[in-house]
């Protein structure tokens, strides 16, 4: 048996011959590991950015969006989990979009960049790799929307051809990264480290689970924690949690917790805090941290309002805001 | 039977007329497939089991 270990996440899965990792995508094929969903992605949609959620790069563009089968990590209340917990044997519709149709598809429909996102995209690592370097070489972007359980050689080959990073920090606590995802805190924190120190534009994402992550002292320490290694002009987004996959027995996170959290996370010192899930909710726009001024006004995934200089400033005071305006 | 349940009858050729045309799949649809197999790329990071990360023995 020629077993190989899968050196790509914190798993190092041990693959026997014939079988696949955790995330049953990457394959052991006669002694070599095969990334099976290599060009074969599963879904493909244009987004709005901010649907990602990016909201301080390239707002209100739309972006190529697309996924393969499987995922290094299984979570109780996964949205996606038709595509992520499948190798792809039962989905019905798989694609055939090596590197160059994808780079080819995206510009024809108009867009300016790509994200990899849906399921986890480390675990389809090379078909994001291949193709970020011809999406750059045809004048594109690369956006990578992960839970960011990944190893640290790996992602910092990575960043030298992503562009834009949102990554799930599920909870700031390892028993409920144990629990409820089956993966573990301290690689997440050390993938967001490594996202700001290689200078990918990093925006931070915290989904609110009623009674399983929403203390507020623990709130505040990963605010605390996102200002202090990751600055605080970092944007994080509390995300409003629906019932789903095999999580159905928790009620959707309460308006009032989203509100609670938002404010703990602003009173430890982050400049851009916002609310994902509930349309029209004051905590989808932007506001100058100094003065107040409302500077993009959002209504769901739509933005109504742009106030922004064109070189990303209050146009008030003259603060600056960090992000990818251009 | 036949006479009174034309529907059946139709449902009952199609199904036959589907199974056939399954076993009677084209060499050259045989040989598509087989040339997708070969799109998989190989992993970027991985090891026999055995080789540490500096090819020492585990």
């Amino acid at each position: 048996m020629r077993e190989v270990v899968c050196e790509l996440c914190p798993r190092k899965c041990v693959i026997p011959e014939g079988g696949a990792g955790d995330c049953r995508v990457r394959v052991n094929i006669g002694g070599k590991l095969l990334a099976s969903t290599y060009g074969r992605p599963s879904a493909m949609h244009i987004d709005p950015m901010e649907k990602k959620p990016l909201y301080h790069f390239h707002p209100g563009s739309p972006v190529f969006s697309i996924a393969t089968a499987g995922c290094n990590l299984h979570c109780l209340n996964c949205q996606n989990w038709q595509l992520s917990q499948s190798g792809g044997e039962e989905i019905e519709e798989i694609f055939n979009a090596d590197p160059v149709d994808l780079v080819a598809l995206a510009r024809d429909q108009g867009c300016e960049s790509i994200a990899y996102t849906y399921s986890d995209p480390v675990v389809f690592y090379e078909y994001v790799y291949d193709s970020s370097i011809l999406a750059h070489e045809a004048g594109m972007q690369n956006v990578f929307i992960t839970a960011g359980y990944i190893n640290t050689e790996p992602l910092r080959r990575l960043c030298k051809v992503i562009d834009a990073a949102n990554t799930d920090l599920k909870a700031f606590d390892d028993g409920f990264y144990r629990k409820t995802t089956g993966a573990t805190l301290q690689p997440v924190l050390d993938a967001l480290v490594t996202f700001r120190e290689e200078g990918v534009w990093l925006e931070v994402t915290n989904l609110l689970i009623p009674t399983l992550n929403d203390d507020l002292s623990m709130i505040r320490r990963m605010a605390k924690w996102i200002g202090r290694e990751l600055g605080e002009g970092t944007p994080l987004h509390f995300s409003r949690f629906h019932p789903m996959y095999r999580m159905r027995n928790l009620p959707p996170t309460p308006g009032e917790t989203l509100d609670r959290a938002r404010q703990e996370a602003m009173d430890a010192g982050l400049k851009y805090v916002y609310v994902g899930n509930i349309s029209g909710h004051k905590g989808n726009s932007t506001y100058c941290p100094v003065d107040g001024t409302l500077l993009i006004k959002r209504v769901g995934f739509m933005i109504s309002e742009y106030k922004l200089t064109s070189d990303g400033r209050c146009p008030t005071c003259n603060e600056p805001v960090p992000g990818v305006w251009q | 039977m036949w006479r009174r349940n034309r529907h059946s009858r139709r449902r009952f050729l199609g199904v036959l007329g589907g199974m056939f045309a399954g076993v009677m799949t084209p060499p050259w649809a045989v040989g598509c497939a087989r040339e997708e197999k070969k799109a998989m790329r190989e992993a970027d990071y991985y090891r026999p089991r055995g080789q540490g990360e500096s090819g020492r023995e585990e």
